[in-house]
C-alpha cells in the first residue's frame, strides 16, 4: 500500500474512532470508497449492521440536552449552550474554524441550534461523541484550505447563519469582518504572487460601495474568488459575462490600481 | 464584307451550260485554260474585267476541274495572286510609308507636325484602303470565275475557298510583309496599327480626323483572320489592333488622370471623364468596332475613375466635401453616375456621404449644445435665486423661451440638413436605394448622439401644432408633419420621445392650446403607423378624455338645469376627466409633493365643494365605483372682484369690477379674502394651513398674485419682488388698478419649454426607472417561457425585444437580473458550464 497522505491519515484516524476497526480495515474501507469517509461508514455500517441509527440519534440527543440551558426553547440550544459546545470539541472562535461543526449542525444563527439539524448532521457523518465530533471537526478543518467544495459549504453557510433571522441581506460592515475571517487561515487565502485580493476587495467595498451584501453577491463573491485564484490577470473576466454589477466595477477598480504600476506586493 | 457577283445574269447562263462541250485531254489543255485564266486576271485586276467573256473563262475552270487538275488551277491562282502584291501591289503601299511613320510606329521623335502627320498617315490609310478594295473586288470576280473549282475541288477536298486563301494572301503578303529587307520586325501592320492609333489621339487632342477612313481600315482588320480557319474570335481586329489600341489608351488615360489630379480640381476632372466616356462610346460606333466599346469603357472607369477616386473625392475646395456645402449638383450627379459605373455598391461615394452628414450633423449638435450653455449662464448670472429667475422668465418670456426657440432651432437645422440631402438624393443620387439606407443610418446616428433630441423633437411638434400651422393650407400643414414623422422615425429612445411627447401633449390639451385638433389626430395616426399602436394608446386615451369631459360637461349643464333649483349664483362648470394612466401626471406641473405623497388634497372652499360634490353624484350616477381626485393646480377660474372707491377721483376715485382668470389654487387662495376684516392679513402659513396647498405651488400662485403687477390684487409684507415664503403675510389690494376689465393672471407652468437641467435628470430618473420595469417585465416572460437561458442569449434576447421602443443599456439590464435575482424570480444555475439562469416559478 503507497504511504498516505496526511489527510488519508486524519481520515483513517477518524474513521476508526468512529467504527473502532483495526487500521489496516479501515484503510481498506476508504481506499474502496474513494477517500470519502462519508461513504466509507455508511457502506461500513450497512455491512456489519452496527450500532443502530436509532440509539445513535439517542446519543445524541442526550448530548444536545446537556448543553441547552433551561431559560432556551424546546428543541433549541441558545447562545451559552453553543459556546460551551464549540468549546469542547476544541474549535478556535476567532477564525474561520468554527464555521466548521455550525455548517455540519446547520445553525440558523451563530448562537442557535435546533436538535433535529443537530442530530442529523452529526448522524449523517457518524459522529455521536464529544470525542469523535471533535477528530472529525479537527480533520475537516485541517482540508478546509485545499477541498475547495468543502470550503464553499462552509463559505455559504456562513451567509446563512451571519445574517439577522428573516434578514435577505448582511450589511457590508459584518460582511467583510467575515470575508476577513474567511479567506484567511485556516480557511484559504485570497491572495495570488501579484495581489492581495481580500485586502484590494475590503479597501474596494469600503471606498465604493454602499449597499448590503445579498446571497447573490456573497455567492458569486466565491465564485469570483475560485476564478481569480486559478487566473490573477482576470482574463476570465469579460463585460458581456454574468458577473453581479459589483464584480464589474471590482474588476474596473482592481485593473485601474494595478494598471501600468507594478504588482501589488504580498503581504 | 460583301462579295456581290459581278457578273450575275452571266452566272445563271453558265448554270445551263453542258457538260459534254468541254471535254479535252492533256496538259497542253491544262496550259492553255490556265494562259486564258492568267490572262483574264491580270485584267481583272487591271479592272479591265468588262471586255471579258464569263462564259469562256468559267468553261476553262470547269475544263480544268473536271479533268482532276483542280490543284494546279488552285496552286497557280495562289501563286499568280502572290506575284500580283509583290509586284503591285506592295511597291505601291511602301511608297507611302514615309521616314514619319515608320518613326511613329517605332516610337522614335517624329519632326512632322501633327498637320504632316495626319496627312501622310491618311495617305498611308487610303492607300491600303483603296489596295484591299481593289483585292476585294478583283477576287470576288475571280471567285465568280472559279466557281466549280472551288464548288468541287475546295468542297472535295476540303479546302479553303480561293477568296477564303487569297484573303490570307493579303494578310501575309500585305500586311504581314517586312517593309525593309534590313528591319524583318517591322511589318506594314505595324504601321496599320500605329498610324490609326496616331489619328485617334490626334481626335482625342481635338484635330478631326477622317473617321470613315479609318472604319474602313478597321473593316479590312475585321475581315481578316489569324488562320484560313477563319475563326470568329481571331480576328486580326481583336488579336492585334484592339489588343494595342487597349494598350495605348490606358496608358494616355492614366496619363490624362494624373494631369487632371496635379492640375486640376475634382469638378474638372468629373467633366473631363464623362466626356471621354462618352468620346470613347461615339468612337467605338463611329471609329472603330462597337464591340470594343465596353472595353474602353472599362479602362477609362480604371484609370480615370477608379484609381485616383479618393484623392479626387478629398479635393480641398471641389471635392465632395465641397460640392454638398454648395449644392454643387451637377458635379454630385456626375460623380453618382462615374461611381456606379465602378462599384455597384457605392462604397467610396457612400462612406463619404455619411462622413458628410455626421460631421455637419455634429456642427448643428455642437453649436445647440454652446447656445444652451450660453443662455444657461444668462440665467444663472442674473439669478442668484430661484425668485429672480421666474421674476425674469415673467418680464422678458426670452431668457424661457430662448432655449425653447434653440430646441426649435436644432430642430429646424436638422429638417434643413435633412431637405438638402434629400433634394440631393433626388437630383444627383437617382434616387438610389443604398445610398438612402446610408443616409438614414447616419442622420439617425448624428441625431441620436444628441441626448436631447427626443424632447426638442417633441418641442417642435408642440410647437408647429400650437402656432406653426396657423394659416397653412393643408399640403402645407401635411409636409408639416412629414418631416415631424421622419425625425420620430430616426429617434431611438422611443420611450423617451412618448414621455415627452405626452408631457407636451397634455398642455396642449388642458390649456387649449393646440391649433387644431384634426391635426393633432393626424399626427398621432402617423405615429401609429411608425411606432406602432402601443405606443400611441395612450396618447389616443388623452384624446378620448377631452372628448368626453366636453360631453360630460355638457351634460352636466342639463342635468344641473333639469334639478330645477336653478340659482343664479351657480358657478358654471367646466371639467376634463382625466384616466390616470393615460395623463403625464408627474409632468404636468403638479409640485413634486404631490406626485411622491399620493395627491395630496387641497382644502376647497365651501361653495367649490358643493359644485364637486353635485359634479361627483352626477358623474357616480353612472359610473359607479370610480374615483374622481381633483387637481387643483391644473385647472383654472375666472372670478369677479370688485375693488371699493378709494379717492375722490382719478383712477381710484370709482368702484371698480374685474373679471379676472386664475389658476383653480389662486381660486381658492383668492375666496379666503372675501371673509377678512379691512384691515386683516393672512399669513403664508395661515393661508397654508387653510387651503393644504404644497408649499411651491402656493408660493407659486401668490407670486402671480402678489408681486407680478399684470394682477396684483393682494398685497404682500414686506413688499419686495421675491417670491413669497413662509413668514410673509398678504392683505387685500384695495387699491388695484387696471386699463383692461378681463385680465388673466399670468401662469407660470403653462408653456412648453425645454426642461432645466434639473428637470431633465429627473425626466431621465424617470424614465430609467420606467425602462427598469420594462425590462423586468421582459425579462420574465423570456425566462418564464425558457426556463433555463444563458446569460449570453437573455441578453440579446431583451435587446433585440426592446430595440422598437429604446436600446437597453447593458449594465442596466444587470441590474435588473441581480434584482431579480434578489427577489427570486430567478436563480444561478450552479455548476453551469456558461453562466445561466433558472427561473423561479
Amino acid at each position: 500500500m503507497p504511504p498516505l497522505t496526511s489527510t488519508q491519515r486524519a481520515m483513517v484516524n477518524q474513521f476508526m474512532a468512529i467504527t473502532g476497526v483495526p487500521e489496516k480495515t479501515a484503510q481498506k474501507l476508504l481506499k474502496t470508497a474513494g477517500w470519502k469517509i462519508e461513504q466509507a461508514s455508511d457502506s461500513y455500517f450497512a455491512q456489519s449492521g452496527g450500532p443502530a441509527p436509532a440509539s445513535r440519534g439517542d446519543g445524541l440527543e442526550k448530548l444536545f440536552e446537556s448543553y441547552r440551558s433551561k431559560e432556551d426553547e424546546v428543541g433549541e440550544m441558545g447562545v451559552n449552550g453553543v459556546m460551551k459546545y464549540l468549546q469542547d470539541i476544541a474549535v478556535n472562535l476567532e477564525d474561520a474554524s468554527m464555521f466548521v461543526p455550525l455548517e455540519v449542525i446547520q445553525a440558523p444563527s451563530l448562537g442557535e441550534v435546533s436538535k433535529e439539524a443537530f442530530v442529523n448532521g452529526w448522524k449523517a457523518v457518524y459522529c455521536d461523541t464529544i470525542p469523535k465530533q471533535k477528530a472529525y471537526v479537527a480533520q475537516q478543518i485541517s482540508m478546509l484550505s485545499t477541498d475547495m467544495a468543502l470550503f464553499k459549504r462552509v463559505y455559504r453557510h456562513v451567509f446563512v447563519c451571519a445574517k439577522d433571522k428573516g434578514a435577505k441581506a448582511l450589511p457590508l460592515d459584518n460582511a467583510i469582518v467575515y470575508w476577513q475571517i474567511l479567506f484567511a487561515a485556516p480557511g484559504k487565502e485570497w491572495a495570488t504572487p501579484s495581489t492581495n485580493w481580500i485586502a484590494l476587495w475590503v479597501e474596494y467595498l469600503t471606498a465604493k460601495f454602499t449597499k448590503t451584501v445579498n446571497k447573490d453577491m456573497w455567492n458569486q463573491t466565491f465564485e469570483f474568488f475560485l476564478k481569480s485564484m486559478q487566473d490573477e490577470t482576470l482574463s476570465f473576466w469579460s463585460e458581456d459575462g454574468a458577473w453581479p454589477g459589483v464584480i464589474d466595477e471590482f474588476v474596473a477598480y482592481a485593473k485601474e490600481k494595478r494598471g501600468g504600476a507594478e504588482p501589488m506586493e504580498t503581504e | 464584307m460583301s462579295r456581290e457577283p459581278v457578273f450575275n445574269s452571266a452566272l445563271a447562263y453558265a448554270m445551263h451550260i453542258s457538260d459534254q462541250a468541254i471535254i479535252g485531254n492533256g496538259d497542253s489543255d491544262f496550259d492553255a485554260m490556265w494562259e486564258l485564266l492568267r490572262s483574264a486576271l491580270r485584267e481583272i485586276h487591271e479592272k479591265n474585267a468588262s471586255k471579258l467573256s464569263f462564259e469562256q473563262l468559267y468553261r476553262a475552270s470547269y475544263k480544268i476541274v473536271l479533268k482532276k487538275l483542280g490543284d494546279r488551277l488552285y496552286d497557280r491562282v495562289k501563286e499568280f495572286e502572290e506575284q500580283w502584291f509583290a509586284a503591285e501591289v506592295m511597291p505601291t503601299i511602301r511608297a507611302l510609308i514615309t521616314s514619319n511613320l515608320v518613326n511613329i510606329t517605332t516610337g522614335g521623335i517624329s519632326g512632322a507636325t501633327a498637320n504632316e502627320r495626319r496627312t501622310t498617315g491618311e495617305d498611308f490609310l487610303k492607300g491600303l484602303k483603296a489596295s484591299w478594295e481593289d483585292h476585294i473586288t478583283v477576287m470576288n470576280m475571280t471567285t465568280d470565275v472559279l466557281m466549280y473549282m472551288d464548288r468541287v475541288y475546295c468542297s472535295d477536298n476540303r479546302k479553303a475557298s480561293i477568296f477564303t486563301t487569297a484573303m490570307g494572301l493579303f494578310r501575309d503578303h500585305i500586311l504581314r510583309s517586312p517593309l525593309s529587307s534590313t528591319d524583318q520586325n517591322l511589318i506594314t501592320f505595324d504601321i496599320l496599327n500605329s498610324v490609326i492609333l496616331d489619328q485617334i489621339g490626334m481626335e482625342r487632342e481635338g484635330d478631326v480626323i477622317n473617321k470613315h477612313l479609318i472604319r474602313s481600315c478597321i473593316y479590312m482588320l475585321e475581315g481578316l483572320y489569324e488562320t484560313d480557319e477563319e475563326n470568329d474570335n481571331e480576328k486580326l481586329y481583336h488579336t492585334v489592333f484592339e489588343v494595342e489600341f487597349l494598350n495605348s489608351s490606358r496608358t494616355f488615360y492614366r496619363n490624362e488622370c494624373l494631369g487632371l489630379l496635379r492640375d486640376s480640381d475634382a469638378s474638372t476632372w468629373l467633366r473631363q471623364t464623362n466626356r471621354r466616356l462618352i468620346e470613347e462610346d461615339a468612337r467605338s460606333r463611329t471609329t472603330i468596332a462597337v464591340a470594343t466599346a465596353p472595353m474602353i469603357a472599362a479602362v477609362v472607369e480604371q484609370e480615370m475613375i477608379s484609381s485616383h477616386l479618393q484623392e479626387f473625392l478629398a479635393m480641398e475646395g471641389s471635392g465632395i466635401k465641397a460640392m454638398i456645402e454648395n449644392d454643387r449638383y451637377d458635379d454630385l450627379s456626375l460623380l453618382y453616375q462615374l461611381i456606379s459605373r465602378v462599384d455597384p455598391s457605392k462604397e467610396p461615394l457612400k462612406n463619404a456621404l455619411q462622413a458628410r452628414v455626421v460631421e455637419l450633423g455634429s456642427d448643428i449638435n455642437k453649436a445647440i449644445l454652446n447656445t444652451d450653455f450660453a443662455s444657461l449662464l444668462a440665467d444663472d448670472g442674473e439669478a442668484g435665486e430661484v425668485v429672480d429667475k421666474e421674476k425674469e422668465r415673467a418680464k422678458k418670456p426670452n431668457a424661457a423661451s430662448k432655449a425653447t426657440a434653440a430646441a426649435i432651432k436644432w430642430v429646424d437645422e436638422v429638417l434643413h440638413l435633412k431637405d438638402k440631402f434629400d433634394m440631393m438624393w433626388r437630383k444627383c443620387l437617382d434616387e438610389d436605394l443604398i445610398l438612402q439606407t446610408a443616409l438614414t443610418k447616419s442622420f439617425s446616428d448624428f441625431i441620436n448622439l444628441f441626448s436631447r433630441c427626443s424632447e426638442y423633437v417633441s418641442l417642435f411638434i408642440d410647437d408647429n401644432l400650437k402656432r406653426g400651422i396657423k394659416g397653412k393650407t393643408e399640403g402645407e400643414v401635411d409636409e408639416v408633419l412629414d418631416k415631424a414623422t421622419t425625425l420620430i422615425r430616426y429617434i431611438q429612445d422611443k420611450d423617451m420621445f412618448e414621455r415627452y411627447y405626452k408631457k407636451h401633449l397634455a398642455r396642449r390639451l388642458l390649456h387649449g392650446k393646440s391649433e387644431s385638433a384634426d391635426v393633432e389626430k393626424q399626427m398621432i395616426s402617423r405615429m401609429k403607423l411608425e411606432i406602432g399602436n402601443a405606443f400611441t394608446t395612450k396618447l389616443e386615451g388623452m384624446f378620448k378624455d377631452m372628448q368626453t369631459s366636453e360631453d360630460l360637461c355638457s351634460g352636466y349643464r342639463n342635468y344641473v338645469r333639469n334639478l330645477g333649483d336653478l340659482d343664479r349664483k351657480q358657478i358654471d362648470l367646466g371639467i376634463n376627466v382625466l384616466t390616470s394612466n393615460h395623463w403625464p401626471m408627474e409632468s404636468m406641473g403638479g409640485s413634486k409633493d404631490e406626485a411622491e405623497g399620493g395627491r395630496q388634497n387641497c382644502n376647497w372652499p365651501p361653495e367649490i365643494y358643493t359644485l364637486q360634490e353635485s359634479f361627483k353624484a352626477f358623474y357616480l350616477k353612472e359610473r359607479n365605483g370610480r374615483m374622481l381626485t381633483w387637481l387643483g393646480f391644473l385647472g383654472n377660474a375666472d372670478i369677479r372682484c370688485v375693488f371699493p372707491r378709494m379717492k375722490e377721483s382719478g383712477n381710484l376715485g370709482r368702484e371698480r369690477k374685474y373679471e379676472i382668470n386664475v389658476t383653480t389654487y389662486g381660486m381658492v387662495i383668492l375666496l379666503l379674502f372675501n371673509d377678512l376684516g379691512d384691515e386683516e392679513t393672512l399669513s403664508f402659513e395661515e393661508i397654508q394651513e387653510r387651503t393644504n396647498i404644497p408649499t411651491i405651488d402656493l408660493s407659486r400662485v401668490l407670486f402671480t398674485i402678489s408681486v407680478l403687477p399684470k394682477c396684483r390684487v393682494l398685497t404682500k409684507d414686506p413688499p419686495n419682488k421675491e417670491h413669497p415664503k413662509p413668514g410673509d403675510k398678504f392683505a387685500f389690494n384695495k387699491t388695484f388698478w387696471s386699463k383692461a376689465i378681463k385680465i388673466k393672471a399670468p401662469v407660470i407652468s403653462g408653456v412648453n419649454k425645454v426642461e432645466g437641467e434639473e428637470e431633465r435628470k429627473e425626466t431621465e430618473d424617470r424614465n430609467d426607472e420606467h425602462r427598469g420595469n420594462v425590462i423586468d417585465t421582459v425579462i420574465v416572460r423570456i425566462m418564464k417561457a425558457r426556463k433555463e437561458f444563458t446569460h449570453q442569449l437573455l441578453v440579446t434576447e431583451v435587446i433585440s425585444q426592446l430595440t422598437q421602443r429604446f436600446k437597453p443599456d447593458l449594465s442596466m439590464m444587470k441590474r435588473r437580473i441581480e434584482s431579480l435575482i434578489e427577489r427570486e424570480y430567478l436563480e444561478r444555475v450552479e455548476e453551469a458550464a456558461i453562466p445561466t439562469y433558472r427561473y423561479l416559478a
